[in-house]
């Protein structure tokens, strides 16, 4: 009868119940939102890519598809890492880990593009347009 | 449940998963190493004298394969979300599906680089061409390696024992997402948030690939 009693009493009582039912709806909730999330940043990712491919064919100066195609980079850049790879939501140490690698990785394309500049005596225009064959 | 319960890990200092910590500092270095490689072939790009040039890229094709990469990253997350709710069905289904498109992608790739070697275009060509296939290749190489890691995944039976927490009710209880090292055995969630953790990382690559090599030359 003891042994029953002791048994009885690590169940959880109905106010434990209904607080665990609570937090685990709540759960669900926060679920689907996140499943919606995921369907949302995929059409917006589908739609920049259309966007990205359109761009190059406007009838519009060069820059402002430069400009263009690097922001819509970032856009797509931003919608992968932050929701997919879940950056937004998980610890910042993963955040600080990725984002000293691709600073170092931009730093490195930026200081290959000043020593090839410098290579070129600063000609931008040969930069651009490329160097001619035995140069 | 500590966490090294839960996935067979000790945690670091910091209470994160090893492994995640891990994964992250190897995507932070390989960023590193596509920087060096799309710096070299932004040195080289116009160095190609009548041979394969920028002109030569089809953006509909790998605008294609983009689309193809960006939609296996959807499946792969609801893969996780699958294996986070006990839902094996829609884990296995949607690892597949990853596979899948990520193989599409592959024969995309494989089409391109034919294509260019059957008009006499080929690594050796010119500087250009060097630095192209070994851009894209590496890339491409990666994205094999992604495929056999999720395939991997299913021939291992990694998460085939993700189940609902004891004592929940059948119907009612199973759609409850609970802590996910709780709804899967070990560190099956963890494995597989790795290897989506990967697959992001590939696609996020193409990302920039794709407009700094295809776009930008137009």
């Amino acid at each position: 009868m003891s042994s029953q009693m002791g048994f009885e009493s690590q169940l959880p009582t109905e106010a434990e119940r209904a607080t665990a039912l609570h937090k685990a709806e709540e759960l669900v909730a926060e679920d689907k939102k996140h499943h919606t999330r995921y369907g949302v940043v995929a059409i917006w990712l589908f739609i920049i890519t259309v966007v990205e491919v359109a761009i190059v064919f406007l009838p519009v100066s060069t820059w402002i598809i430069v400009v263009g195609l690097f922001a819509l980079m970032a856009m797509k850049a931003i919608g992968v890492a932050g929701y997919y790879m879940h950056l937004k939501d998980d610890d910042r140490s993963f955040s600080y880990l990725f984002g000293g690698g691709l600073f170092v990785a931009l730093v490195l394309i930026f200081a290959f593009a000043v020593l090839y500049l410098v290579f070129l005596g600063g000609d931008t225009e040969l930069f651009v347009k490329g160097v001619p064959s035995g140069h | 449940m500590s966490h090294e319960a839960h996935t067979g890990q000790p945690p670091t200092s910091l209470g994160l998963d090893m492994r995640k910590l891990g994964m992250w500092t190897f995507i932070g270095s390989e960023s590193i190493f596509f920087a060096t490689l799309i710096a070299n072939y932004f040195i080289w790009r116009p160095s190609h004298e009548g041979g394969l040039g920028p002109q030569h890229l089809d953006i509909n094709l790998t605008g294609a394969g983009a689309f193809v990469l960006l939609m296996s990253s959807l499946t792969m997350v609801l893969a996780l979300a699958g294996l986070k709710e006990g839902n094996h069905r829609k884990y296995t289904r949607n690892i597949l599906f990853t596979a899948g498109l990520g193989t599409i992608f592959l024969g995309i790739q494989v089409y391109e680089f034919t294509h260019f070697w059957s008009k006499g275009h080929w690594l050796t060509e010119s500087m250009f061409g060097g630095s192209f296939f070994i851009l894209t290749g590496f890339h491409g190489a990666h994205v094999f390696w992604g495929v056999v890691w999720l395939v991997s995944l299913l021939a291992f039976g990694v998460g085939r024992g993700a189940r609902r927490p004891l004592g929940f009710r059948v119907g009612v209880d199973d759609k409850l997402p609970g802590d996910p090292a709780e709804a899967t055995d070990g560190g099956s969630y963890v494995s597989v948030e790795l290897c989506g953790l990967y697959w992001h990382f590939v696609d996020l690559v193409w990302v920039f690939i794709f407009t700094l090599i295809y776009l930008l030359p137009y």
